[in-house]
């Protein structure tokens, strides 16, 4: 029984001391920057960075976020709805000026970060990242579709959160 | 061999699907802070932050070598911790603060080193520690881990911290 655990543990990529995403990975990064024509503290605030669900009024591809706990600080926990299937998002890191999320239950590893840099006094950027690792995505086709699909619809929340954050 | 392999998967905590640490988590949390009496630039600078081994001055670890990258989104490095060799990636930066994950092991391990300014002349150095408790076997081996961290990287901040003050 001990040599079919370890087969099939290897088999499906995982083992009980290495049960992460799979090996080798391939790491992908997206950027996605916006200026905005207002001090770094009242962007952060219009863009939703004070609402640990705030994402839901920017991003088109969510169709639903429920809070689990807490308000955005280390730990916090939140589950957002693309289409109709959930998923379990968490408050890995927080500073003033930005958060960053991650998957824990999901193979990718994905990871996104909502910041804003000042500029100067009365000018900030808006600068979203994600990174996730695309071996477990699928063929190359996938992988591709993955990567666009995310760049169209957080390249379209950044532009909508500057037209927020620069709006009288 | 199919429901073999689908029941020790799941057995293991793992599905093909839902590869990641174990259900149902039990995050833990740690936060270390220390006040600098310089500049936000200058902290970081002295902490290590644009180094992507600095931390190996200030913890405790054997070692630390760098995979790739210079501590931008995506760099990687390996850091000897004397009884075991971790990687970590980071996956989030902004001017004064990095983000670091360890992609391979089962607690779904994160750091953060931030210095967040106070005044023209002052800032904060802000480190978190976020991780999985149910990966690790037993609640021994959970209160070591979260005493053992406690006690490293509080030691380690206060070396930043006086790095930073230093004249």
């Amino acid at each position: 029984m001990k040599m079919i655990l370890a087969a099939a543990l290897m088999l499906g990529g995982v083992t009980a001391a290495n049960a992460q995403t799979p090996q080798p990975a391939d790491w992908t990064i997206l950027t996605l920057t916006a200026d905005t024509n207002r001090p770094a503290a009242v962007t952060w605030d219009r863009i939703g960075g004070h609402d640990w669900c705030g994402i839901l009024r920017f991003l088109d591809r969510l169709t639903g976020c429920t809070i689990n706990s807490g308000k955005g600080e280390l730990g916090s926990v939140r589950t957002v709805m693309v289409g109709t299937t959930p998923t379990v998002e968490i408050a890995v890191a927080r500073t003033p000026l930005s958060y960053t999320y991650a998957q824990p239950y999901t193979p990718i590893f994905y990871h996104g970060t909502m910041s804003v840099e000042p500029v100067d006094a009365t000018h900030s950027r808006i600068v979203y990242t994600l990174m996730w690792n695309q071996t477990p995505v699928g063929d190359a086709a996938a992988q591709t579709a993955a990567r666009e699909g995310r760049r169209k619809s957080f390249q379209a929340a950044v532009d909508k959160m500057a037209a927020a954050a620069n709006a009288p | 061999m199919k429901k073999i392999l689908a029941s020790v998967v799941i057995l293991a905590g793992a599905t093909a699907a839902n590869a990641q640490t174990p259900q149902p988590a039990s995050w833990t949390t740690l936060s270390f802070s220390a006040a600098i009496n310089k500049p936000a630039d200058v902290a970081w600078h002295r902490v290590g932050g644009d180094d992507w081994c600095g931390i190996a001055k200030f913890l405790d670890v054997k070692g630390c070598t760098v995979t790739s990258g210079k501590g931008e989104l995506g760099s990687i490095r390996s850091i000897d911790t004397g009884t075991a060799t971790v990687l970590e990636i980071a996956v989030a930066r902004t001017a004064h603060s990095y983000t670091y994950a360890q992609p391979f092991t089962p607690i779904f391990y994160h750091g953060t080193m931030a210095v967040e300014p106070v005044d023209a002349t002052h800032s904060r150095l802000v480190y978190t520690l976020i991780w999985n408790e149910n990966g690790l076997p037993d609640a021994a081996a959970r209160t070591a881990a979260r005493d053992g961290r406690k006690v490293r990287f509080q030691a380690a901040v206060d070396k930043m911290a006086a790095a930073a003050n230093a004249p």
